[in-house]
This record gives structure tokens, C-alpha cells and sequence, in this order.
């Protein structure tokens, strides 16, 4: 149906073994990302798990990714439950949504938070998010 | 309740009400105090000593406030009344409402003054569609306050009341015990502020908690400055003058302005159910506003450019490439119940969106915006060629894959029996209507001088006007009903010819894909009697089977699609035949005092004497509002060539004089002229028509 054209982008590839641990680190293997080419900026996820947090520092220089763990300063931080992320790499949840509804939040920077969800992968085919739940 | 439903509203924050003032939402109907897709406030009931008021009056003193004249008891008691209270209600984020007695009585009165208020925290959606609700509600009475709560897993929205003056609160709400003396008047102010605690999106100057709790700064300032940055008119004709007016103001009302935005604005649909970002709608609109406020425009294609589409997600209907069809904020879009976050279920927004970067430019000359949006319009491009294509046959088609709430029909004719054969019968998907090849075909003549003269990509440049030729001179071919002399509505899933004849054969003239040699018959479909009643344009010609004067989309007439039908009418030289449209969507807005709504009814013009609105939730709607903006463009003949403004008017010889002063641009700024002269007497009657 879509002639085989394939982006060249973060969207196809989940994490292998589907942790948001391994999806950052991949991130930072991959070394630049076509979806983010104007964006410039620095972002950290804050992953909580109990009294825990694990943090990823993302910086993005036109496109160009540099990952790092550990919690320095950046533009856009973004902050949830790690059981969060888990979906988000996934590609089981929508970042916008959890935004909305106070799954995650977000300081700083919101143009930022609006191009680095590009990253995320997209659902498997035919998913339904709400299957089972909805009420119409 | 009263029958007139009052509404007031900023940006996505909204009050609708009844002619008192008061609020009685039931589940399934849109009055209460709105923001981001969600009711904050379901009841709002004044009583004094027990007794509701009545309306003696009220005064729409702006598009955010208004005052409501009251008396105590019902029915004609007031005629002795010797108390009046005075409502005025302003809204910024939340609202804000002062509350004035007068005691006109030689002998002073005791009252008991209450306000009855709840919350049911509806997202808009539910509204629509009557839903239950599944979080928790709480709510918490003080001696300051009254907070109203709602709470589900990590998603909270609460409503504060307060007052000016000491009251008790409780549960249900808030009493005065007031003692007024003869012949004098007692006054409190209170607060609805709202709030979304679980939600935090902090941008650097701004946050969504900040932006619903800001005042209402300077709101009347804003508006002004607004009305004199347009273009002046003056005119002979009052009622476009009041029109051109009125379509301003409402313009600035449904200005909506996204967290990203930094405070620039974008139009919004329409009120009330419409206070967000289409796609589609915004595109529109800002196309319709360009010679006016061009900052619409660039708004709109940054901020659209933001949110395109990057994965294949079959619930959202999202694509690579692929423009935003609708964002929502709401409870069900953000537990991902609809999918709204956004929902990309729109066939034309994606090529439409390169017809408005490359008109942007036109106008104003900003290639630096060009510049910034290249990926974003090549994207575009490459959307309809790639993932718009379903049967590879080289024509834009829609087919939902989110079948549970994604949208059937993915054009501007979005209703379930828009699209039909003669007959009635409906076709299956996917379907290919033929405004969106138009649409396309226009995206890649406009792409291609954009790769051309600000890209510096000859080769993209050729390609696409290559592309475009084939496109066209297959189009002439598949979609030419030859023997009605018009383009059919659609192309089937088996490429047969959904054969109707509807409007969109002016979209058609619009683009610019109709042959030369097809221009008049076109041209005759949509001036005659079969689709053109003497207000305007028909969506759906009589004798089709589905044919209904007021279908929605099978038989009213829309002023936004005549604005872009009039357009493509002086696109191929038929000056007098847009003047005639222009001439009677004008001479309608007359009837609805400047305010054109989304449709009104088919009705030859001879049968009914006067255009009878179709009953729709919507007013103002933003692309009704742009088109006595497009429809002036069109009279006037604007269109810019290089580096100057042309102006070619062809004006109704019902107006006289027509100035219009100021017009901004990448010429600085130019004043237009015209004098009357083309007879419209099919849509106005004789000159010196009926107003003068």
C-alpha cells in the first residue's frame, strides 16, 4: 500500500530488548536523526522508579544525537514513572497524551518536547490503545 | 432556559450561558464554562430569596464580556419590580463575573442572594456523544473558597470559586445575606478560576497552568490594535462595511494561540465546538485572510509544521508527511480514548498546506519562512505521492484505518452521504474526491516554484511540474462526465465516476487543474439554476438523488465554499460570474447582521426571499468569517505579481464607491479602488439594490 518507501528514521526501530535503557543507548549509537535536523537543544528524560531516578541526557545539535546517562543541565526536561517510558519506547503510549494526562511531565522548552517525540516508535500496525477500555 | 444562548470566550476558554446568565448544562449539551476541551463549570444558577431571574436584556459589550439586565421572579412580575440586578461576565481563563443590586424601593430589603455551582468535568467529546465519566469528583468548602475536583489515575482539573465579598460556602454553592438600603445598590465580584494540576507543561515564559490562570490583560487593547492593523474600508455598500467588520472582530475572537507559539495566534474552527487547531479549517481561513493579517498564515504553517506527521500510527490515521487534521486536550484524548493528539484523518491539509506556504510568500515576500519549512513542505510533497496514493493509480484517495473513531470522509465534505452517485447510492473506499487531486495538483505547481526560486533545487522544480502536467491531463480524462459536462465528485475504489454534480467543480477552477477547454461548461454548471439558487452556490446540484435543501453537505450553500469557488471562477476570466457570487454570499450576510453562518439552506432565492440558516452548533465559524475577507480579494481582483499588488475590480453595480486602503504586503502598503459595474441582479436585484 505504501510502495515500499521507507523513512530513514528513529520510528522504525524499537529498542531490541524494548527497555528504555537500551532504546537511549541505541539512540546514542545511531548518531544522527533526519526527523530532528533543524533541532538544536538539550533534553533529559527523568525515568522514577520509586526513590530512584534514572536520567538520559540527550543532546541534539541539527540533527546530530549525543546520549549521555546522569542528570546535567538541559532545556526541556521531561519526567515520569519508568513504567511510563517502558510504553513510550514501545510505542504502546503517545508522549503528547501522557503529557496531557499527567503521566509525564515537562519543564522547559516546549517546542523541544513537541520535535524530540518524533524519536518515539511508532505503534505496532493495526494497535489500538484503546481497545477494551473505550466506552464508545 | 431562555432561548438565546449567550457566549462569550478567549482563545479556548468559553462561557455559554442563557439569557440570564445562569448555566443548567445537562450531560449531552454544550453550555458551561469551557477550556482546552473540557467543561469546568456545569452549573451556574442565581437566585434571589429563592426565586430565579428574568432577562430584561443583554448587552454583547465584546466578544469576551457581556452584561445581563435582570429582574427577580418570572413571568410579568418585573413590570413592578422594584429591584434590578446587573450580571457583567468577562472571560480570560476561567471567568470573572460582578454582580450589581439596586434597590429602587423607598424601603430598605433583606435579601438572600445564592449561587448554585457544579461541575462535571465533561471532555467535549463526551458531550457529543453523551459518555459516563470515569474518574472521582470531590469537592472542598471553605471560608474563602468553594473547589471543585475531578480526578482520574494521574489526571486532575479543578475549579476555584471566590468572592469579593464575605459569603458562606458550601458543597452546593454560595449565599449572600445582603441588606440593601432605599435606593441603594450592593455589589460582589467573583472569581471561576481553573486549573490542571496533574498537567505540567512549562514552557520558558509560559505554562498551561499559568496560561489558565492569566487575567485578562488588555484584552480591549488587543482588539483594537487588531481592527487598525487591517486594511480600511470604505464603502457605499453598508452592508459590506458592516460585514467586513464584523467578519474582524470574530476573526480576533477565534484567534487561538498553542503553548508553542509564543503568543502568536492561529484561527481556531469555531465556537463552541470547534476552539482548537484543524488542519484543514486553519489552512482555510488563513488562505481567506492573507491580504488582511498575514501573521494567521505564518502561525498556522509553523505550527502545523511542528505537529506533521513522522510514523505510520494507524489509530491516529498518521502518515510521514502527512498535516494534522484536529488537536483536543481533553480527558479522552489524553487516555488516548480518541485520537486526538493529534488526529491526522484529513486528505486535503497535506497539499493544501504547500498552497498556502507558496501563497504566504506571494503576499509577503518572507522566504526566510520558506526557507524554514523546506523539509516540511518536501515531506508534504511526498506524501501524496507516497502514502496519499492508495490504488497507486497516482490519485489522492482516504480510507480511515482507525475504523472504531476515525473519520469516514477525510475531505471538507466530512458527513457520512456527502459523497454520492446520482442515484443516491454511496461508493466504498477508498475514495478519491476530485478536489483533492486539485489540491494536489495546485501543491506541486506551487512546490515547484518554491524548489525554484527559494530552494535553489531545479530539479525538484521540473519534477514536480511534470508531475503536474500528467496529473492534470489524466484528471481531464478520468473525471470528465461527458456527457453532464462537469467533473465528478469522486473516482470509486474500481475508478469508476461517482458522477454527482456538486460544488467542488469550483475547488476544481480554484487549482487550476481544469482544461481551458472545459473552463465554460464548468463555469455554466455553477451559475446555473441547478446549483445556483441566487444567494449562492449549492453544495449538491438539484436532481441528484440525494439533492436536499437543507442536507448538509447534499444542498445548503456554504459562504467558505463559494469564497474559493468565486476565487476559481476569476481564476479563468469569469470576473462578472464572481462578482455575482461575491454579490449574493454578501447580500445574505445582511440577514445573520454580518455574521455569515457555516451553511444555510438551498432554497431557490424566489421561494424564500430571505436565506434560511441551517441549524448548526457553530457561530461564529472561523472559515465563514474568511469569506467576505476572500470575496472582497476576489472582487477587487488583488492578486500579487512579482513584486507589486495588481488590482482588476469588478465590483456589483450595487456598490458605488469601494476604497479599500492599506492593504500590506511585499509592496509595503497599497490602496485599491472600484467602481460597480457588473450587473448582479440574479443576486442583488436592480442597482441601488434593497439596503440603499
Amino acid at each position: 500500500m505504501h510502495h515500499g518507501w521507507v523513512i530513514d528514521s528513529a520510528a522504525r526501530n524499537p529498542s531490541t530488548d524494548g527497555t528504555a535503557a537500551t532504546f537511549f543507548e541505541d539512540l546514542g549509537r545511531r548518531g544522527s536523526e533526519p526527523l530532528l535536523r533543524k533541532v538544536s537543544g538539550r533534553i533529559r528524560f527523568d525515568l522514577v522508579d520509586g526513590a530512584a531516578t534514572e536520567s538520559w541526557h540527550l543532546t541534539v545539535d541539527q540533527g546530530e544525537l549525543t546520549v549521555a546517562r546522569g542528570s546535567a543541565p538541559a532545556d526541556c526536561i521531561i519526567r515520569g514513572e519508568r513504567s511510563v517510558f517502558q510504553e513510550l519506547v514501545g510505542g504502546r503510549r503517545n508522549l503528547m497524551a501522557a503529557v496531557l494526562r499527567g503521566a509525564v511531565v515537562c519543564h522547559g522548552d516546549l517546542e523541544l518536547l513537541l520535535a524530540i517525540q518524533r524519536i518515539f516508535p511508532a505503534p505496532p500496525p493495526g494497535w489500538d490503545p484503546a481497545a477494551g477500555t473505550r466506552s464508545a | 432556559m431562555g432561548e438565546q444562548l449567550v457566549k462569550i470566550l478567549n482563545g479556548n476558554t468559553f462561557v455559554v450561558s442563557d439569557e440570564r446568565g445562569d448555566i443548567e448544562a445537562s450531560p449531552s449539551d454544550p453550555t458551561g464554562l469551557f477550556s482546552f476541551d473540557t467543561r469546568f463549570l456545569s452549573k451556574w444558577v442565581l437566585t434571589v430569596n429563592g426565586d430565579r431571574l428574568t432577562s430584561l436584556s443583554t448587552d454583547d459589550l465584546q466578544y469576551y464580556e457581556s452584561r445581563f439586565f435582570l429582574v427577580p421572579g418570572v413571568g410579568s412580575v418585573y413590570v413592578n419590580a422594584t429591584l434590578s440586578v446587573i450580571r457583567r461576565r468577562s472571560v480570560g481563563n476561567g471567568f470573572h463575573e460582578e454582580m450589581l443590586f439596586l434597590n429602587h424601593d423607598a424601603a430598605p430589603v433583606d435579601l438572600t442572594v445564592r449561587i448554585e455551582a457544579d461541575c462535571d468535568f465533561a471532555d467535549l467529546f463526551e458531550i457529543k456523544d453523551a459518555l459516563q465519566k470515569k474518574g472521582s469528583y470531590s469537592r472542598q468548602a471553605d471560608e474563602g473558597s468553594l473547589v471543585l475536583t475531578y480526578r482520574r489515575d494521574t489526571y486532575e482539573r479543578s475549579t476555584a470559586i471566590s468572592s469579593s465579598q464575605p459569603c458562606a460556602f458550601d458543597d452546593g454553592g454560595l449565599t449572600f445575606a445582603v441588606r440593601i438600603e432605599p435606593h441603594e445598590s450592593w455589589t460582589t465580584e467573583l472569581d471561576v478560576a481553573i486549573d490542571v494540576p496533574g498537567q505540567i507543561a512549562e514552557g520558558d515564559t509560559r505554562s498551561i497552568r499559568d496560561q489558565v490562570k492569566r487575567p485578562i490583560t488588555n484584552m480591549a487593547r488587543n482588539l483594537a490594535r487588531w481592527l487598525d492593523g487591517a486594511p480600511r474600508l470604505e464603502c457605499d455598500w453598508e452592508t459590506l462595511s458592516r460585514t467586513y467588520r464584523r467578519s474582524l472582530i470574530d476573526l480576533a475572537a477565534l484567534r487561538f494561540s498553542p503553548l508553542t507559539a509564543g503568543g502568536r495566534s492561529l484561527p481556531a474552527a469555531g465556537l463552541p465546538w470547534f476552539m482548537t487547531m484543524f488542519g484543514r479549517d486553519s489552512i482555510f481561513t488563513s488562505l481567506q485572510a492573507l491580504p488582511f493579517t498575514a501573521e494567521l498564515a505564518a502561525t498556522t504553517l509553523r505550527e502545523l509544521g511542528l505537529r506533521q506527521g513522522t510514523r505510520v500510527d494507524d489509530f491516529r490515521d498518521e502518515d510521514p508527511g502527512r498535516i494534522l487534521h484536529e488537536m483536543r486536550y481533553g480527558e479522552m484524548t489524553a487516555f488516548e480514548e480518541r485520537p486526538h493528539s493529534p488526529y491526522f484523518g484529513a486528505a486535503d491539509a497535506t497539499p493544501l498546506y504547500v498552497v498556502l506556504l507558496d501563497e504566504y510568500e506571494r503576499w509577503t515576500g518572507d522566504a526566510d519562512l520558506v526557507r524554514e519549512l523546506e523539509h516540511e513542505a518536501r515531506a508534504a510533497l511526498h506524501w501524496i505521492d507516497t502514502y496519499a496514493d492508495l490504488q497507486g493509480n497516482g490519485y489522492i484517495a482516504y480510507q480511515r484505518r482507525n475504523v472504531q473513531t476515525g473519520l469516514e470522509n477525510q475531505c471538507w465534505k466530512d458527513s457520512w452521504d456527502s459523497i454520492s452517485y446520482r442515484d443516491g447510492t454511496l461508493p466504498g473506499f477508498p475514495r478519491a474526491t476530485c478536489e483533492l487531486q486539485g489540491y494536489a495538483y495546485d501543491a506541486k505547481v506551487r512546490g515547484a516554484r518554491l524548489a525554484r526560486e527559494v530552494w535553489h533545487d531545479p530539479v525538484l522544480a521540473a519534477r514536480l511540474e511534470k508531475q503536474a502536467a500528467e496529473l492534470k491531463q489524466r484528471f481531464n480524462r478520468d473525471f470528465w462526465v461527458a456527457d453532464g459536462g462537469y467533473f465528478a465528485i469522486a473516482l470509486d475504489a474500481d475508478g469508476r465516476q461517482v458522477d454527482s454534480l456538486t460544488s467542488n467543480n469550483g475547488h476544481l477552477l480554484w487549482s487550476g487543474i481544469v482544461d481551458e477547454s472545459k473552463a465554460r461548461a464548468v463555469a455554466g454548471h455553477l451559475m446555473g439554476d441547478r446549483l445556483f439558487t441566487g444567494w449562492g452556490i449549492r453544495t449538491l446540484a438539484t436532481g441528484e438523488s440525494r439533492y436536499n435543501p437543507i442536507g448538509y453537505h447534499n444542498g445548503t450553500i456554504w459562504p467558505f465554499d463559494n469564497s474559493f469557488i468565486a476565487w476559481g471562477l476569476r481564476r479563468y476570466g469569469f470576473k462578472d460570474e464572481a462578482a455575482v457570487v461575491a454579490a449574493g454570499i454578501l447580500e445574505a450576510s445582511r440577514f445573520f447582521d454580518g455574521r455569515l453562518p457555516e451553511a444555510f439552506g438551498g432554497y431557490p432565492r424566489s421561494m424564500t426571499k430571505y436565506p434560511v440558516q441551517y441549524p448548526t452548533a457553530c457561530s461564529p465559524q472561523a472559515w465563514s468569517t474568511g469569506a467576505p475577507l476572500l470575496l472582497l480579494r476576489t472582487m477587487l481582483g488583488l492578486e500579487p505579481v512579482g513584486e507589486h499588488l495588481v488590482v482588476d475590480p469588478a465590483l456589483p453595480y450595487t456598490i458605488g464607491r469601494l476604497e479599500l486602503l492599506d492593504i500590506a504586503g511585499r509592496w509595503g502598503r497599497i490602496d485599491a479602488f472600484g467602481r460597480g459595474r457588473v450587473d448582479t441582479s440574479r443576486a442583488t436585484g436592480g442597482p441601488g439594490g434593497p439596503d440603499r
